[in-house]
């Protein structure tokens, strides 16, 4: 395989030793690990199978940098645009940012910067972020440990329930150059408990940079977590994600991933069901113009039996945009009473757009019932027509079915507070789409 | 859940039993040696009398093969091939004064024939059908050849086809599966050694079922056949192709490709059913079947329709596909896999289509049994161009026991809004409400699972041509015989 050359490592002896937890050998193995692990991958590209759809062109070309502190005020806050949150937690490339962040005391929740507890040596914190999920064909996530920095920390203690969402705003900056940034996120849910989280990506609405965030949850047993994602980076942005989370036995995930943003993005989520009674569902929703590549990846490990999972995604795509999922169910040998299923539906809206679909099974226990459905295809026309012949116009009905369309997958989200926030950044897309 | 414990056990004394056409015909052969260099090729060449350019184009592909490396994405899992170990070249020595008749074939090669269950003669009077039966790599006999020629219709032995027709087969082989597509068919372009020709001139509909038998004999000799079809405009063909071998303790390499030219208004209709020695329980001493099967929809409102029944082999690698070129091409793919044992089988499809207005269909049944792994692998992609295309999918998988795998991989891949894409995929086991209702009404269970599977796969085999249905329910019966109660 060859490997394609960066400079994203260039400078990476000299700064890790500079890095919040250097002389801890643990912090430090980490980081050696993810520079190890890149180094040998390199950047991917289409002739690695998981990523043969997804070529991430810019970070090839531009000669990108890592964000250093503080380079410049964040234009905007708003993230996702909730209109009540618990606790707003503001990462300006990537670092934590107390005096943007809104913290309130919060019964059950813990918030800390991930470089104080890094410096501190925090052994739930380091074990949360050295275990889980594999990150096998994820370079990026492996580049992102090797810069192993700040970010956030949520906890919430066993039993303790935070129902109004805690939202943690990623916002890039612009600066000169093109820079990279790493926002990191840990998520500890005690036994019993319950979280609502929001992450919410966005940035410079001009202008090339590139955002590596990766998210570990570590699910205590019976907890219940929201997990919502807004990726709404800037037109000319590279965002990467990879997300891993174990789910226990009776604990619950509820994931949304809705991508509205970026040139080129991808958003990685790997669950494994680890614990019988797990139940876990992702949804999400996409729309991508222009140039954009969106990619949604997701890969569900069945490991211990009676587990369910399902999934349902919808996207649209416009000009010469490219959507991608690609779904993976594994059902390990003996996990029995397993349900997984997987939708994809792809909304094709111009004659250049294009969409990519690999729903996968791997099934190795026979007392299964899994299945996953694509589809890819236009508006149909009978469709409008019979709006039409209601009485609205032709735009108007175009848009009432494209809303309708995504709304199928944004209905999926049980917090009502996000549901209508996430609903109004789609119609805002395609109120946009409308008029250009 | 005692129905699922008696599959499982039943399977498992499946399992044990004998291959049915496992034996060996005593029959003087004529070897390459072993090893594979450009005199190999040379040597084949030279044994087939064939023309220069055509053992260029040989040496073209082994030079091309020599600096590609074996695809290892699908999932199965076999130990290293040694292709220097291999013998290239094997054909029965009587066929150097080749037969007039079938009454000069060598007696020793039909009763082997008669033990598979293709006795030439009955089927010269009664069946209609003509066979070309490829015993090792040299066509023995052709039946029905006289009343093919009336109509125009080329059906050969590829070798024969190349002094007999050289213009049509220097036109179109390996304008399909060129000879650098795949390492396999690279392979095989290299060291094939025969296979079937058919040729149907334009407005003739092919008045009877086309088949040929494989059968592969001789230790260590690997068969590579080529098999090239054209039909042209308006014309139609429906092509039979079965297979079983010999039981052996050394795995054997098989490396076929098949090539189907689809020209206006034509439509090719191409069934196999495959049953080649599995191997033992642990897979040891089964076939490796790794084909390259491809059609071209060359002309408007061509069409190809694929229809397999995969039962046999060790290890399977196999994706017949349809390039939909004309516009309102149709392409069609249906698929039985059984596995068993240690059986790995990863088959699919890929439809390509290209031209406005293609269709295409697919459906795929998988059913997974003992320890083995059955991958359903397909792409469907629409370029550009495809205005108004059309693709449903449908891929089932079946699980009988704990020990099996069921996987489906499929990629679609659309650039065009103007086409409708549908894709389904479901695994599960047979219900046990199912044999409950089935029990109730008075079947044993043996009867149930067979009613049940029957049932399952009944949209693939309804497909295929009358002649081989018989022969495939046989085969999924007997896959079935000793699964349950």
């Amino acid at each position: 395989m060859n490997l394609i050359q960066t400079p994203l490592l260039q400078d990476y002896a000299a700064t890790a030793a500079a890095l919040p937890g250097a002389g801890d050998p643990r912090v430090a193995g980490l980081r050696e690990a993810g520079a190890a692990d890149f180094r040998r991958q390199g950047l991917p590209h289409p002739k690695v199978e998981a990523w043969r759809y997804t070529r991430l062109k810019d970070l090839e070309t531009l000669p990108f940098g890592r964000a250093a502190a503080a380079e410049a005020a964040p234009a905007s806050l708003a993230g996702a645009g909730l209109a009540a949150v618990a606790a707003r937690v503001v990462l300006v490339d990537g670092r934590f940012a107390a005096d943007l962040s809104t913290l309130p005391a919060v019964p059950g929740l813990t918030v800390r910067s991930l470089k104080d507890c890094l410096e501190a040596g925090d052994a739930a914190v380091i074990a949360a972020l050295d275990k889980g999920v594999s990150f096998e064909q994820a370079p990026l996530a492996a580049l992102a440990s090797a810069y192993l920095e700040d970010g956030a920390v949520l906890a919430v203690e066993a039993g303790a329930a935070v129902e109004q969402p805690v939202e943690v705003v990623a916002v890039s900056t612009s600066a000169a150059g093109p820079r990279i940034a790493f926002p990191r996120l840990v998520v500890l849910v005690g036994e019993k408990a319950s979280l609502t989280l929001v992450e919410s990506y966005t940035g410079p609405a001009h202008g090339a940079y590139a955002v590596d965030a990766v998210t570990d949850i570590a699910l205590g047993e019976g907890a219940t977590l929201r997990h919502y994602v807004f990726q709404g980076e800037g037109a000319e942005a590279t965002h990467v994600s990879a997300g891993r989370c174990d789910v226990p036995a009776d604990a619950r995930y509820e994931g949304f991933i809705l991508q509205l943003g970026g040139k080129t993005t991808r958003r990685e989520m790997r669950l494994r069901m680890v614990g019988s009674g797990g139940d876990a569902r992702i949804n999400g929703a996409y729309a991508a113009k222009g140039d954009g590549i969106c990619d949604t990846t997701t890969e569900v490990q069945h490991i211990a039996a009676e587990t369910t999972t399902d999934q349902v995604f919808k996207g649209v795509l416009d000009n010469r945009a490219r959507g991608i999922y690609q779904g993976k169910v594994h059902v390990h040998r003996d996990a029995q009473r397993i349900v997984g299923n997987q939708l994809h539906n792809g909304l094709l809206l111009s004659r250049n757009a294009e969409v990519d679909c690999k729903p996968e099974l791997e099934i190795y226990a026979d007392d299964v019932k899994c299945s996953h459905g694509a589809t890819c295809g236009e508006l149909s026309d009978e469709q409008v027509f019979y709006l039409c012949s209601r009485g609205i116009d032709p735009a108007s009905a175009r848009a009432l079915l494209l809303h309708a369309f995504l709304a199928e997958a944004i209905d999926l989200i049980s917090d009502e507070g996000v549901r209508e926030a996430f609903s109004a950044r789609a119609d805002a897309w395609l109120a946009e789409r409308e008029t250009a | 859940m005692p129905s699922t414990t008696e599959t499982v056990e039943t399977v498992h004394a499946f399992t044990g039993g004998a291959y049915k056409y496992g034996f060996v015909t005593d029959v003087e052969m004529e070897m390459a040696p072993k090893g594979l260099t450009d005199d190999t090729v040379r040597y084949i060449s030279a044994q087939k009398n064939e023309p220069q350019w055509l053992l260029d184009w040989r040496l073209k592909a082994l030079a091309l093969w020599r600096t590609m490396e074996e695809p290892k994405w699908a999932k199965v899992d076999y130990p290293k091939i040694d292709y220097q170990e291999l013998h290239y070249y094997a054909a029965p020595k009587s066929t150097k004064n080749a037969p007039k008749s079938l009454d000069e074939v060598d007696p020793e090669l039909l009763r082997t024939y008669e033990k598979l269950g293709i006795p030439l003669k009955e089927q010269e009077i009664l069946a209609g059908v003509a066979v070309d039966a490829v015993f090792d790599s040299v066509s023995v006999a052709t039946t029905y050849k006289a009343k093919l020629e009336e109509k125009g219709i080329i059906f050969c032995s590829f070798s024969e086809a190349v002094h007999r027709a050289p213009e049509l087969v220097k036109k179109y082989l390996g304008s399909v599966v060129p000879q650098g597509d795949n390492y396999f068919a690279c392979l095989n372009s290299a060291v094939f050694s025969d296979g079937s020709f058919v040729y149907i001139p334009k407005g003739v509909r092919c008045p009877m079922e086309l088949s040929t038998y494989f059968r592969i004999n001789a230790q260590n000799t690997g068969q590579f056949e080529r098999t090239l079809i054209i039909a042209e405009e308006g014309s139609y063909v429906s092509y039979l192709e079965g297979c079983t071998a010999p039981q052996r303790d050394e795995n054997q390499l098989h490396a076929a490709v098949v090539e189907l030219i689809a020209l206006d208004d034509a439509e090719i209709k191409y069934s196999t059913v495959q049953n080649w020695f599995p191997g033992d329980a642990e897979g040891k001493g089964g076939i490796y079947n790794f084909v390259t099967k491809r059609g071209a929809c060359r002309g408007k409102r061509s069409k190809i329709s694929w229809t397999q029944v995969e039962t046999g082999s060790a290890v399977t690698w196999k994706y017949p596909s349809c390039i939909l070129q004309g516009d309102d091409s149709v392409g069609e793919f249906y698929s039985v896999a059984i596995t068993n044992n240690a059986q790995q089988a990863d088959t699919g499809t890929k439809m390509i289509h290209i031209g406005k207005n293609t269709r295409s269909t697919i459906v795929s049944k998988g059913i997974a049994a003992g320890k083995s792994d059955n991958t359903y692998r397909g792409l469907v992609k629409v370029l550009a161009g495809a205005e108004g295309a059309r693709n449903y999918s449908q891929c089932d998988s079946l699980l009988i026991g704990d020990k099996c795998g069921a996987h489906t991989v499929p990629y679609i891949e659309s650039r065009t809004p103007f086409s409708t894409l549908e894709h389904e995929a479901t695994t599960a086991r047979i219900s046990d409400d199912q044999l409950f209702v089935c029990r109730q009404r008075g079947l044993s269970s043996e009867e149930a699972v067979a009613l049940i599977v029957n049932g399952f796969c009944k949209e693939v085999l309804q497909n295929l041509p009358m002649e081989f249905a018989v022969e495939a329910q046989k085969l999924v019966g007997i896959s079935l015989e000793g699964s349950v109660g």
